[in-house]
């Protein structure tokens, strides 16, 4: 994460605030290549400053409606592209079903910064050391997409591809990310004593098929299957929860960067692991 | 260059703008506003916080366009008259402030903890001043401004 | 409250907050000149090489740029003691981040854009990272013509090697201590790179004027140095040199010595005599301004088995990086400071400024004390350990006497330094040493208690010197003019106590200028070493006698009594014995008037200066001598808890103790000590600048270099004072500023040590470096603690 900009002001573009969906899709069906979508400019300002992007057109997205908003849908709990990471956390609903999500989107950066940034932008932005794409993998959440041509819907692992790179293509929204509910045996936890990031984190769903997911460790969040297996074939107990931690800390891949040591990673994966399963536990 | 309206402190402001232009040097710059204060300009440090419908952003990381038809509260307009707001009081009496570089931005972070009721103790208060840094390091008087008003005095 | 009372001793909240509370408190950043330029450095990409060619045709076309300077058009080069920097690079570049050329434009934006369009030819060269390579012969050279720089007179550069200085210090017969010694302890120590991380960045605005005077307003700490350096190195008269500073958005040091003044006011005479400002980005402020030094430190030390130390030999190896104007000086003071508070009878160090081809280095808070504390208060601990004797035990042995002792450098120490045993009685008491600590609030922490005693004086010139003018208006209200610089320490509001009580006025009557300008502000050397208070506080005295003597002069003509029978209370003058004969002194301070219109006397000023007897250069070869005008003793305690787990170590309570002379405002030194305890523990627990193998700054951001915030102080502070009044300090008060920050790292360490016996030996203690120091060392108690947190009942609370 060697970011940092000589630079204060940003490249020159042209601002459009769109006020309806289909006036983006329009957009960016017309601009592609040339247009970005600004939804709580966190990521993409900073982008912008370190002359990492530099869109002709910048598309602000945060004003429409329909992208905002926490629902039930039937089963599934559905949050819009464009809700912010404090709505997220103050939300009633999201509490009470979805901990994970809860915890992860409570603790993400500082009030100041969780009041702009969205969840769209934090799995859009694809770098390795944010929140929420960790907890929505563990819960098994879709993202949809739409263009001008149609809608799809993926599972986030399947979007995030990795440092900076995902499945989104250059003439298409997010529009939302479903939850399927039961998800109130879930859990997000990370360990960033001394950094602004997390050094490491877990999610942990077991309501319904067991998940678990690391983040900051790798480009994009990773499930560890070999943990999972524990906890399904095992339940969670104090011999179960040894067994994952030291599963975990030999089995998942971990990365070198200037916030830890892939070894220190390591260490600290089967710590999480021990103390979010004792939690979850409770 | 654009036009754009907007309240600062309480006051209607038209100006003008470019599109890539950012909150941050629009008040400073263009408004002449100085108290908002820069030591990072990347989200990191939190100085250039300002009150935007009330609520802390991190003027950095906002276009100036997206101001428009807002309200923007920056350390200045606290004060009302020669009184000086319960926060900024505080500050005073327990020394929350040395350098004073990053005081306007913890005073309005402050404010709005106090003022939203989003922390109940001490420990929570400071937990929501994460995004902030003082590197003369007041956050122990600052602690104590803010239990003295958590506290209700 | 009767004003005779005084204000000296009270707790007062510092002038300016209202100010600083409103955001109305201006700072350089804030300051513009109508018709000001924008100036943009471009800076080098590579750590060592020939500067082959620089191409700013490119810049020069894009709209609004006006001009693009390079090396060649400013041959100048500055410094203050090493005097080895040239104001751009010219023929080559030392470390990436260099500057080799500036952009000049009307607005800041085509300025970036300009900056990025400099085309730069560089013919590599090898580069040197690692001081102790370096040192090598054959090493890769960084400054060729070292032999022609303007060195400082108390510096030993070596030319022809990486050496920018150094020093050495010896007394007595380190060998022969070696041998009455029972117990040796040896070791290697390592400090990392620190950012000052002042919260303003480096910012500057000249306007070289067609009348040859050059207003420079900038944010730094000295503005009587800015002036020295920029009026020597570009050849301009002092007077012609008009440097303001208002507020200073933090120094800690960085803002002292070089900066970039001079390099801006050449842009601005360059740029056609306009207005020119330079402000840095974060990333410029970490990449191009210089950080703290890096440190490899090796030492043995002897000690008896009654645990008496005998024989010290300490070697500091400085990473100066690629300028080391300031560096110089802190391996001095490193060097002689490597005793601490401790009398040893045997001592041979060497402390070495080597360069390097990373980031420039300067003066930090602390000034080489912090480096040399936390590796003798370390040994110390080890020591006592290993003699099986306890911590207070072996300091009290071995403690500096005031009356008796001789320092380091062999300088007698007088009977009113300060009183070291009742600073290490009073720290005992109020960490409760010797009573358990609290349970831990998570059963598998370790919860221990540790500390460390220090000592330190302002490192400055001999002649180093200080002023003071006291100017009384027309309602007896008075403006204190000096030099020293408002940073936060509150300096202002303590000297303006010191000036009402002198006159019985209520402090508020009494108003110290806040902006620093060396055409109207009294003379002071620098604002640096804790000095302020000190030097300027006795300027500003001696200046109040001087305006007493006048006003007493004109009351002696009125009342027609000797001078000496006059007395100046509560803002009246009146006769001694007979206080119904009184005048207020409004009535006197502009002259008296009689009845006809008659006048004696006119507007009182009174001046005063600080200047140093005591100070002598260090001999080269020995190190003896008298570096220092005062020595503050303190310590730090604290009680701490080790999460094994995780290698974290989180400071729960912070006590400090300082032997501050005369508290002349208790508010203000708690605001110091509490202060410079969380920057202590911010530097001890996380901060390190991280290079990658061709040195570019991994973290130039608050990210990757992370910094204490709100969540990470202690739950509870305490300080306490001792008093012991130093004869020739304003009311008996020493500086204390950089005190509060020296020992907090040892404390914790040592802490650490004593309930673990883990040595940590590597700065920062962040949680990696711990964690892989509990691995190697004690890695049992990493699976006890999971052990621990595993059978946890399930109400216990996990995180
Ligand atoms: C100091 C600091 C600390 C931080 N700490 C944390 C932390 O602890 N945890 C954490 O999780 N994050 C953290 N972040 C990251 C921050 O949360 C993300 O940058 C933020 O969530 C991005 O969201 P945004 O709405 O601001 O995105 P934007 O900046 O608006 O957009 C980011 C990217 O996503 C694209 N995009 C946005 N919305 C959509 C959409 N609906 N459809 C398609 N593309 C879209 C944009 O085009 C852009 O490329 C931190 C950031 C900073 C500066």
């Amino acid at each position: 994460m060697s970011f940092g900009s000589p630079y204060f002001t940003l490249p020159e573009f042209t601002y459009l605030r769109a006020r309806r969906i289909e006036e983006v899709l329009q957009l960016l069906e017309e601009k592609g290549e040339d247009a970005r979508l600004l939804a709580g400019g966190v990521g993409l300002i900073s982008f912008m400053k370190e002359r990492l992007v530099s869109p002709s057109i910048v598309i602000d997205i945060k004003g429409i409606e329909e992208l905002r908003g926490i629902k039930l849908e039937g089963s599934k709990i559905s949050i819009g592209a464009c809700t912010t990471l404090q709505e997220i956390s103050e939300n009633e609903l999201i509490r009470k079903e979805i901990p994970a999500l809860h915890q992860a989107s409570g603790e993400a950066a500082d009030i100041a910064i969780r009041g702009r940034a969205t969840i769209g932008g934090n799995v859009c932005e694809a770098i390795p050391w944010v929140d929420m794409p960790v907890a929505l993998l563990a819960l098994d959440a879709d993202i949809h997409l739409l263009s001008r041509r149609g809608e799809r819907m993926l599972k986030v692992g399947n979007f995030l591809k990795g440092m900076l790179e995902t499945d989104l293509r250059q003439n298409e929204l997010v529009t939302k990310f479903t939850v399927p509910t039961p998800k109130r045996r879930s859990i997000f936890r990370k360990y960033a004593k001394g950094s602004e990031f997390a050094i490491a984190s877990i999610s942990i769903c077991v309501d319904g098929e067991v998940r678990v997911v690391y983040g900051s460790v790798a480009p994009t969040p990773v499930r560890c299957k070999e943990v999972e297996q524990i906890i399904e074939r095992e339940g969670i107990s104090e011999s179960s929860i040894r067994k994952a931690s030291k599963v975990a800390r030999e089995s998942v891949e971990c990365m070198d960067d200037v916030l830890a040591s892939s070894a220190y990673r390591k260490h600290i994966v089967g710590i999480l692991t021990a103390s979010a399963l004792k939690e979850i536990q409770r | 260059m654009k036009k754009l309206s907007f309240n600062v402190n309480g006051i209607r402001r038209n100006t003008l703008t470019k599109d890539n232009e950012l909150l941050l040097d629009l008040l400073r710059e263009r408004l002449g506003v100085k108290s908002v204060k820069a030591a990072c300009w990347r989200g990191e440090c939190g100085l250039c916080t300002v009150l935007f419908d009330g609520k802390p952003v991190k003027s950095c990381l906002v276009l100036a366009v997206e101001a428009e038809g807002r309200e923007i509260t920056t350390a200045e307009g606290l004060a009302e008259g020669e009184r000086l707001s319960d926060i900024q009081d505080a500050f005073v009496k327990y020394g929350a402030s040395q350098c004073g570089f990053c005081t306007p931005a913890f005073v309005l972070t402050c404010h709005y903890i106090i003022e939203s009721g989003k922390a109940k103790t001490e420990k929570e208060a400071l937990e929501l001043l994460n995004g902030l840094i003082c590197r003369c390091g007041t956050y122990n008087q600052i602690r104590e401004a803010l239990a003295s008003l958590l506290s209700g005095k | 409250m009767p004003l005779s009372e005084g204000t000296v001793g009270k707790p007062i909240p510092p002038q300016d907050m209202p100010l600083k509370v409103t955001g109305t408190a201006t700072y350089a950043y804030d300051v513009e000149i109508p018709g000001m330029l924008y100036a943009k450095l471009v800076t080098s990409t590579v750590p060592h090489a020939k500067l082959k060619k620089v191409d700013t045709k490119r810049a020069e076309r894009v709209e609004g740029v006006l001009f693009v300077f390079t090396g060649n058009e400013m041959p100048y080069r500055v410094g203050m003691y090493a005097g080895d920097r040239d104001l751009l690079a010219k023929d080559k570049v030392r470390w990436v981040g260099h500057p080799v050329a500036v952009v000049v434009a009307e607005s800041l934006e085509a300025a970036e854009k300009a900056a990025e369009m400099v085309d730069v030819e560089y013919e590599t060269l090898q580069p040197v990272f690692d001081p102790l390579e370096a040192l090598k012969e054959g090493a890769p050279l960084l400054h060729e013509s070292m032999h022609e720089y303007r060195h400082a007179p108390a510096f030993n550069p070596v030319p022809g090697t990486n050496i920018a200085n150094k020093f050495t210090l010896v007394h007595g017969d380190v060998e022969e201590g070696f041998k009455q010694s029972d117990v040796i302890i040896e070791d290697e120590f390592r400090i990392s790179h620190v950012s000052h991380a002042y919260m303003e960045t480096q910012n500057v605005l000249a306007h070289y004027m067609r009348d040859g005077t050059l207003e420079i307003w900038t944010s730094c700490q000295s503005p009587f140095i800015v002036r020295q350096i920029v009026s020597e190195s570009l050849g301009i008269p002092y007077s012609k040199v008009v440097v303001k500073t208002p507020f200073v958005g933090g120094g800690f040091g960085g803002k002292a010595g070089l900066g970039w003044e001079a390099l801006v006011a050449m842009t601005s005479k360059l740029a056609g005599f306009r207005p020119v400002k330079l402000v840095l980005s974060r990333k410029e402020n970490f990449a191009s301004s210089a950080s703290r030094e890096a440190v490899i430190a090796k030492v043995k030390a002897g000690f008896t088995k009654e645990g008496k130390c005998v024989a010290y030999k300490v070697t500091f190896i400085l990473d100066a990086g690629a300028y080391a104007d300031y560096t110089v000086n802190v391996s001095r003071a490193m060097g002689y400071s490597a005793e601490g508070v401790y009398e040893i009878p045997n001592v041979y160090c060497e402390s070495i400024a080597v360069y390097t081809n990373k980031i420039p280095t300067t003066a930090m808070r602390g000034f080489g004390y912090p480096e040399s504390n936390w590796v003798l208060e370390q040994v110390f601990e080890r020591a006592a350990a290993k003699l099986g004797i306890d911590s207070v035990r072996i300091r009290r042995i071995n403690l500096l006497r005031p009356g008796e002792s001789h320092t380091a450098t062999g300088e007698r120490l007088r009977e009113d330094v300060g009183d070291p045993r009742k600073v290490l009685q009073s720290l005992l008491q109020q960490i409760g040493w010797g009573e358990k600590p609290q349970p831990p609030s998570k059963p598998w922490r370790i919860r221990s208690k540790g500390f460390a005693l220090c000592v330190k004086g302002p490192s400055q010139p001999p002649n180093a010197a200080a002023s003071a003018i006291v100017k009384f208006n027309e309602d007896a209200t008075v403006d204190v003019v000096v030099g020293t610089g408002n940073f936060g320490q509150g300096t202002a509001t303590s000297l303006s106590q010191l000036v009402a009580d002198q006159f019985g006025l209520p402090v508020e009557r009494v108003r110290v200028d806040l902006v620093r300008d060396t055409s109207k502000s009294a003379y002071t050397w620098q604002t640096v070493g804790s000095r302020g208070l000190f030097t300027d506080g006795v300027a500003v005295l001696r200046a109040c006698e001087d305006a007493k003597k006048q006003i007493k002069g004109i009351a002696s003509q009125v009342f027609r009594v000797n001078e000496e029978d006059i007395e100046i209370i509560d803002g009246m003058v009146r006769v001694r014995g007979r206080p119904w004969i009184s005048i207020p002194l409004k009535d006197l301070v502009f002259g008296y008037v009689y009845p006809n219109g008659n006048t004696v006397g006119g507007p009182v000023i009174g001046r005063g200066y600080f200047a140093s007897t005591l100070n002598t250069y260090l001999d080269p070869q020995t190190g003896q001598g008298i570096p220092t005008i005062f020595h503050t003793f303190g310590g730090t305690g604290v009680e701490i808890e080790l999460d094994p787990l995780t290698g974290e170590i989180e400071v729960i309570k912070a006590v400090q103790v300082f032997d501050v002379g005369k508290a002349i405002n208790p508010l203000l030194l708690k605001m110091q000590l509490d202060g410079g305890f969380i920057m202590g523990m911010s530097i001890a627990l996380f901060e390190k600048i991280k290079f990658d193998e061709q040195g570019n700054i991994l973290n130039p951001n608050f990210t990757g270099y992370y910094i204490a915030r709100s969540k990470d102080i202690p739950e509870s502070f305490s300080c306490s004072l001792v008093e012991t009044p130093q004869f020739d300090g304003p009311m008996g008060a020493r500086g204390i500023g950089e005190l509060s920050m020296i020992s907090v790292a040892s404390a914790i360490s040592n802490a650490i040590f004593l309930s673990t016996g883990i040595k940590l030996n590597n700065l920062p203690m962040n949680p990696e470096e711990v964690w892989r120091q509990i691995m190697n060392q004690r890695p049992e108690l990493v699976e006890q603690a999971l052990e621990n947190m595993l059978k946890l009942t399930q109400e216990a609370k996990v995180q």
